[in-house]
């Protein structure tokens, strides 16, 4: 029997609708996200061109930090734990006052205090001296070439009289770094 | 290309060959169409045989034979609520019931047409016995095979129009005249716009005479219905009512030059339109299969179904294409990160290796110049002292000094002080006391200014 037209071209397009909801418009989008991927993958691209051209000297940065560390590493003191270093410390500067004829009136080998995550042994030390000695014994604690020291606390009491001297309690701390 | 040979031939009471080069759609007659000296003393069957005998069989021969309409017997039946594809499968399986013999004593052809509300179907059909004769002949001398179709006169001058449509406006209507031995009549063709859409023939015994002419056509107008009447009377008026005027559709085959280049040399028209009809589609045959072209078989909804899928498939494709170019340039992308990211990785780790010990340097370095060395702030200090001043205690702790001195000036000395890069925050801690001579004495807090922020 013969089909109404209407019927037949109603189907074709329903059939085009559908077409264009499930394929066309279902292909647009896919399109769509590709070119937005795109961008920003590009975007990607381009940061890690940058990135690339950055790390470049990379090498060269390591080397430069790695000779510095070193360089610093010397100059600190080496040993199994802070307590030992600790005792190192104090064993040079014990030394220094003997050489430098500072009297040591008492010493002790403080508990080790925290800087950045890292121990710091303490050493403290009570002096009897004169100016001039004093103004030698903070040069050499604090001589960077010589080590990474610095001096934590630093009391002084001018003591007058027959014998006029200087009264100094002296805390120096160094860094631990095994 | 090779060529093609169309030959025509047209029964009556005698017979009419015309045969036509065809090569490129361009015609031309070949040498031996001229028509032979009428041969009264012979039969049809035997001008047939004499006639097909001198030709050598060729696979490139077409061959139309063009009957009298009078022979055939025409049934137009309605079948209501029927397309004309179902109306015309119909007629062909209950033809038995449509024609006065059986199935197997004709040969027959149909075909349907739309009217409202149904279709109409017109069945044409011969007796076997009519046609087998001519039939056995054209076996006999090999053209059996070149056999196309079996056409009758006003089908065959109906399809032969249709092959030239830029030359004859349809619908139309054409006289022709045909005159046999003893006897002659008119055949008025009406050419539809889509096909045939009838004849009628009108009997002219004996011979055809002006005033029986002009009165038959006049006759046959009235009885038609617009816009045929309007046609043939036109028709008539074109014949200019001279019998001897209507060689066959007169006024429609001047138009066409190649028909009436054939006439003029005195071809038999129907001959010629039996060759021509091969050249389009032959809407009624009573032999051989009919070819309908492909643009007659295309309906339009199967035409509208195909050109939206084929519309809908390209743009999908040329979408395709683009969604497939987009990945790919994607994919180009996505495999340039990750060889990129590939080749960063090392350096990332040595980077951030380096940043490591960089930031082991900054703490090391940082632990020794986070304040001011102590030599520098004694020196400042002692150099900042007035001269009449004189520190008896001094205590640094962490960024803290603590000072207790004595002196002219417990304010001169701080102001002095507060002079210092080194020093920020000078204050007193305890009252400054003076004794008889005038000395001060008195206690100062300072903070040690930031290695960092000194430097600013």
């Amino acid at each position: 029997m013969t089909s109404k037209p209407i019927i037949k071209y109603g189907i074709i397009i329903i059939g085009v609708i559908l077409w264009y909801v499930v394929v066309w418009s279902g292909l647009n989008d896919l399109i769509s996200q590709n070119v937005t991927e795109q961008e920003k993958l590009s975007i990607k691209l381009q940061n890690l061109h940058k990135e690339i051209q950055k790390l470049t000297d990379a090498d060269k940065r390591l080397k430069r930090a790695e000779d510095e560390f070193e360089a610093l590493k010397a100059r600190l003191m080496q040993g199994e734990n802070s307590q030992v270093v600790g005792n190192l410390l104090q064993d040079q500067l014990f030394k220094f006052c003997s050489d430098n004829k500072i009297e040591v009136l008492s010493y002790k080998t403080e508990r080790p205090g925290k800087w950045h995550d890292k121990e710091t042994p303490t050493v403290n030390f009570t002096l009897k001296t004169q100016l001039p000695e004093l103004l030698k014994l903070i040069s050499y604690i604090e001589n960077r070439q010589l080590h990474l020291w610095r001096i934590r606390q630093l009391y002084i009491v001018s003591m007058r009289g027959n014998d006029p001297h200087l009264r100094v309690t002296l805390g120096v701390e160094t860094i631990f770094w095994p | 290309m090779t060529t093609m040979e169309l030959m025509g031939i047209h029964i009556t009471d005698e017979i009419h060959t015309v045969r036509f080069a065809s090569k490129f759609g361009n015609l031309s007659l070949l040498n031996n169409t001229q028509s032979p000296t009428l041969q009264t003393d012979k039969t049809p069957r035997d001008q047939l045989r004499e006639r097909l005998s001198g030709l050598k069989p060729s696979r490139m021969r077409s061959i139309c034979l063009v009957i009298p309409r009078r022979w055939v017997f025409l049934r137009e039946i309605y079948f209501p609520n029927l397309s004309p594809q179902e109306a015309e499968s119909a007629l062909r399986l209950g033809v038995d019931a449509h024609s006065h013999l059986s199935r197997d004593e004709i040969y027959f052809d149909c075909f349907a047409r739309e009217q409202k509300d149904g279709s109409e179907a017109v069945l044409f059909y011969i007796p076997r016995t009519a046609i087998d004769p001519y039939i056995e002949i054209i076996k006999e001398t090999g053209h059996l095979k070149s056999l196309k179709y079996i056409l009758t006169q006003d089908m065959a001058l109906d399809t032969a129009i249709r092959s030239y449509p830029a030359t004859v406006t349809l619908p139309a209507a054409s006289v022709s005249s045909i005159t046999e031995k003893d006897r002659g009549y008119l055949l008025v063709t009406l050419h539809g716009k889509e096909g045939w859409e009838g004849s009628h023939l009108l009997n002219m015994e004996p011979v055809p005479s002006n005033e029986r002419v002009a009165s038959a056509i006049k006759q046959l107008a009235e009885r038609l219905e617009t816009p045929w009447r309007d046609f043939v009377e036109a028709a008539e008026l074109s014949i200019g009512l001279k019998h001897d005027a209507l060689p066959g559709a007169a006024p429609i085959l001047h138009r066409i030059p190649a028909i009436k280049d054939a006439v003029d040399r005195g071809l038999d028209p129907f001959a010629v339109f039996g060759a021509l009809a091969m050249r389009s589609y032959v809407q009624m045959s009573l032999y051989g299969k009919r070819k309908r072209p492909i643009r007659l078989r295309i309906q339009n909804f199967y035409l509208i179904t195909g050109c939206t899928i084929l519309a809908c498939l390209l743009a999908t494709g040329f979408l395709g294409i683009s969604y497939i170019k987009e990945t790919q340039k994607l994919n180009d992308i996505q495999k340039n990160i990750t060889a990129l990211d590939k080749r960063a990785t090392p350096l990332r780790e040595v980077a951030k290796k380096a940043e490591n010990i960089e930031r082991s340097v900054k703490i090391l370095c940082d632990f020794i110049e986070e304040r001011p060395t102590m030599e520098a702030v004694l020196s400042e200090l002692a150099a900042l002292t007035p001269d009449d001043s004189w520190i008896k205690n001094l205590d640094i702790s962490g960024d803290k000094i603590r000072i207790t001195a004595e002196g002219k000036s417990a304010l001169d000395t701080m102001a002095s002080w507060r002079t210092g890069k080194n020093f920020t925050n000078i204050q007193q801690v305890s009252p400054v006391t003076k004794d008889a001579n005038g000395v001060e004495f008195f206690t100062v807090e300072l903070t040690i200014t930031p290695k960092k922020e000194g430097n600013k």
